[in-house]
């Protein structure tokens, strides 16, 4: 049993930081926000680090790794609050280009490529009826149907922008005859992805407020040194770091196949779910009302936080999958 | 990152699994908080050092097998999934020991240790004093030079099963001009003889094994004291990092406590509501996150990283886990729930109410939450000291 990170994993988390350190500070992010039209040139980027390639094989182009490289990968995304459907293209559609049928090799070949290197952005549906991240400026957009996976170019749907209170996630509904979705693995894995996100958000949020609490002065002292904002802040990061064992435990499922792998999904978008949003009331209540000021960072990630503790699948509703399974079968699962 | 067991963990698993369905005792023996059940526990006891599963990862010369820390966690998960007694032994294995390990003479370790793992020797905590309970430097109890050795002299409390044990292990100022945390040494000492005299204690759990002790003159020679004389606050240090981290708790537990907790609901509720069902899902979420948080830290004890403060999290975590799903399994049980050992009505005598009671306990044994949480934030987050 080997329940550590590798060197190498380690390696490409610390890589990922500091590069979208770098190419995504949190002006950047502001900057998308405020125009859509500034993701363009950081998709790019993103594509440049790997981002986008994480899960395809390295013959066409890709990193060749696995769901527990992905959820490294996107936990950073989430300490950045990196806009864009990153989520969307490396946990779904970029993996899933290689399971449309009946295209040509050549076709597959391109558009991964070019999707990959970050020329064309794409994005993908998980869920029927969901808002769908990027719907409206991307120029594909994949969907699961009964005939398998199509890769739709934006002039062949039509997108109605459903803003979101998080700028930065562009979200509109895409109405596609004969899309299902379906609870399989790549719905899994954008579970898994939003999951890790989760833990980067949270993480990010609380070491802003703790650096926040031992700068801001109140009563001649440091507003850290009180006991009551201590405890917010512990709360908010144990419950962070005990969630995030199981995300990286369910992107290890995912990645063996294993067949309790969408309990362990359920377990993890349950527990990042409310380690996050915990996170985030945590650090707005300590930041007290400069938190509550657009101009401070704070909102960006709060905002994030909000809209994926409930996409793919909110903390209760993974919760009644694991109650179905404990609950509702012949026989109780075990640990061992 | 691999999270499946080798061919060699799960041998051990599955050696373990079948020693314990053929040895674990069918009937209950009683709490082990009771003189008559503890004395059956001790029975228990010596049979579990005998077939080499007291103390797994102990080097096989003080009577373990030498087994790695995931090895341990896996005989622990084992232990609770076959419902086996309550280890009398613990505070002796699990707190005593490691300070012995890390501060202890060679001749201090050879005449010990052994003796804590066959249950020949019985230890319990005297850590608090009436004026020092989470801020155990106020403690008062002084240690008085005499020729080959000390006079102890003060009182400890809280210390568990210490009616029923053999000797005690606790802090006592040896430099009467010192103050708080300086001055102090780690003394062992007798709980029977001349100058100690234990009080037990009655608890609101009904166990009768909690005690105070009074020390008047209590003469212990030079080899009981661990580490350095003045220098106890430090060796004492060590002890309440395995407690709060790794030792004092293991998944196992609560994975069985999540399992039942599981199996009381589909024989009283069948599917539930969606609130109940909700609970359920926590109580096993949690666990699980404990399991593979644990794994995690013993991975990295297993590579000499130091598990420091962050094992204050541990602590925060199971305590307040344990509570939660006692506080559901006592709801599952309504009207039922009050009903106590004795009454016909009661679902497994009143287990799961004796249960919550002692999961009350939890945040405040083992350094009080509110203490652990000041730990977290001032010693992980960098936050700045009240």
């Amino acid at each position: 049993m080997q329940p550590l990170l590798t060197e190498d994993q380690l390696l490409l988390l610390a890589t990922i930081r500091s590069g979208l350190a770098k190419v995504c500070p949190v002006t950047t992010v502001r900057a998308v926000w405020h125009d859509p039209a500034a993701l363009r040139p950081l998709w790019c980027e993103f594509a440049n680090l790997g981002l986008l390639g994480l899960l395809v094989p390295e013959d066409f182009g890709g990193l060749g790794m696995s769901e527990v490289e992905l959820a490294v990968a996107m936990e950073e995304v989430g300490y950045a609050a990196a806009p864009g459907p990153l989520l969307e293209a490396a946990a779904i559609a970029i993996p899933s280009l290689l399971g449309i049928a009946n295209a040509p090799p050549e076709v597959i070949e391109a558009s991964i490529g070019a999707v990959i290197e970050g020329t064309k952005l794409v994005t993908a549906g998980t869920h029927p009826n969901d808002p769908i991240a990027w719907a409206e400026e991307a120029d594909f957009c994949l969907f699961r149907t009964a005939a398998g996976p199509r890769l739709l170019a934006r002039a062949d749907y039509t997108a109605t922008p459903q803003p979101s209170v998080d700028a930065c996630r562009r979200t509109a509904t895409v109405a596609v005859q004969g899309w299902e979705g379906d609870g399989t693995a790549p719905s899994q894995r954008a579970a898994l992805a939003a999951a890790a996100q989760l833990i980067g958000l949270a993480k990010r949020m609380t070491e802003m407020t703790v650096e926040y609490a031992n700068v801001r002065q109140q009563f001649g002292k440091p507003i850290g040194s009180f006991q009551a904002v201590k405890h917010h802040l512990v709360d908010a990061h144990a419950a962070t770091e005990m969630a995030r064992p199981l995300v990286l435990r369910a992107a290890w499922s995912l990645s063996v196949g294993a067949s309790d792998a969408a309990f362990a999904v359920s377990m993890a978008k349950a527990a990042a779910s409310d380690a996050a949003e915990l996170a985030a009331k945590k650090a707005l209540q300590v930041h007290g009302a400069i938190g509550y000021t657009t101009e401070c960072d704070l909102h960006f990630f709060l905002k994030r936080t909000w809209a994926l503790a409930r996409a793919h699948g909110s903390a209760s509703w993974h919760r009644e999958q694991v109650a179905a399974a404990l609950l509702d079968g012949p026989a109780a699962p075990a640990f061992c | 990152m691999d999270l499946r067991f080798t061919a060699a963990e799960q041998a051990f698993r599955a050696e373990a699994r079948a020693w314990l369905e053929a040895n674990v005792p069918t009937e209950s023996l009683g709490s082990g908080d009771t003189a008559e059940g503890f004395a059956r526990h001790l029975v228990w006891e010596k049979k579990l050092f005998e077939a080499g599963w007291s103390v797994v990862a102990w080097p096989v010369k003080y009577g373990g097998r030498g087994a790695s820390l995931i090895e341990w966690l896996i005989f622990e998960e084992e232990y609770y999934r076959a419902g086996a007694p309550s280890r009398v032994t613990q505070n002796g294995i699990f707190l005593l020991a490691p300070t012995l390990f890390e501060c202890g003479t060679e001749a201090q370790k050879d005449s010990l240790l052994k003796k804590i793992a066959s249950a020949d020797q019985l230890w319990c905590q005297g850590w608090s004093e009436p004026n020092a309970g989470s801020d155990l430097a106020a403690g008062r109890s002084t240690a008085r030079r005499v020729e080959g050795g000390w006079r102890l002299s003060g009182q400890k409390t809280w210390a568990t099963r210490g009616a029923f044990c053999d000797a005690f292990f606790g802090l006592f100022r040896t430099d009467p001009d010192s103050q708080r945390h300086k001055g102090l040494t780690y003394f062992m000492a007798p709980l029977k003889g001349e100058g100690v005299t234990v009080r037990p204690v009655d608890r609101l759990d009904g166990d009768q094994g909690f005690a105070e002790i009074f020390l008047d003159d209590c003469f212990v020679p030079d080899d009981m004291v661990i580490g350095q004389v003045n220098q106890g606050w430090n060796v004492a240090m060590s002890t309440t990092s395995s407690e709060r981290g790794l030792s004092l708790r293991s998944p196992g537990r609560f994975m069985a406590t999540a399992g039942r907790l599981v199996a009381l609901h589909r024989a009283r509720l069948g599917s539930g509501n969606a609130r109940t069902r909700d609970e359920i899902a926590q109580a096993w979420i949690n666990a699980e996150a404990y399991r593979w948080h644990t794994y995690a830290t013993a991975a990295r004890m297993m590579k000499h990283e130091a598990m420091g403060a962050e094992s204050s999290i541990n602590k925060i975590f199971w305590s307040e886990m344990d509570l939660a799903m006692h506080e559901s399994a006592i709801n599952l049980l309504g009207s039922a729930a009050e009903l106590y050992e004795g009454a016909p009505g009661a679902e497994d005598e009143g287990g799961w109410m004796k249960g919550f009671m002692f999961a009350l306990a939890g945040p405040i044994y083992a350094g009080t939450n509110e203490i652990q949480r000041n730990i977290v934030a001032e010693r992980v987050l960098g936050l700045p000291k009240g």
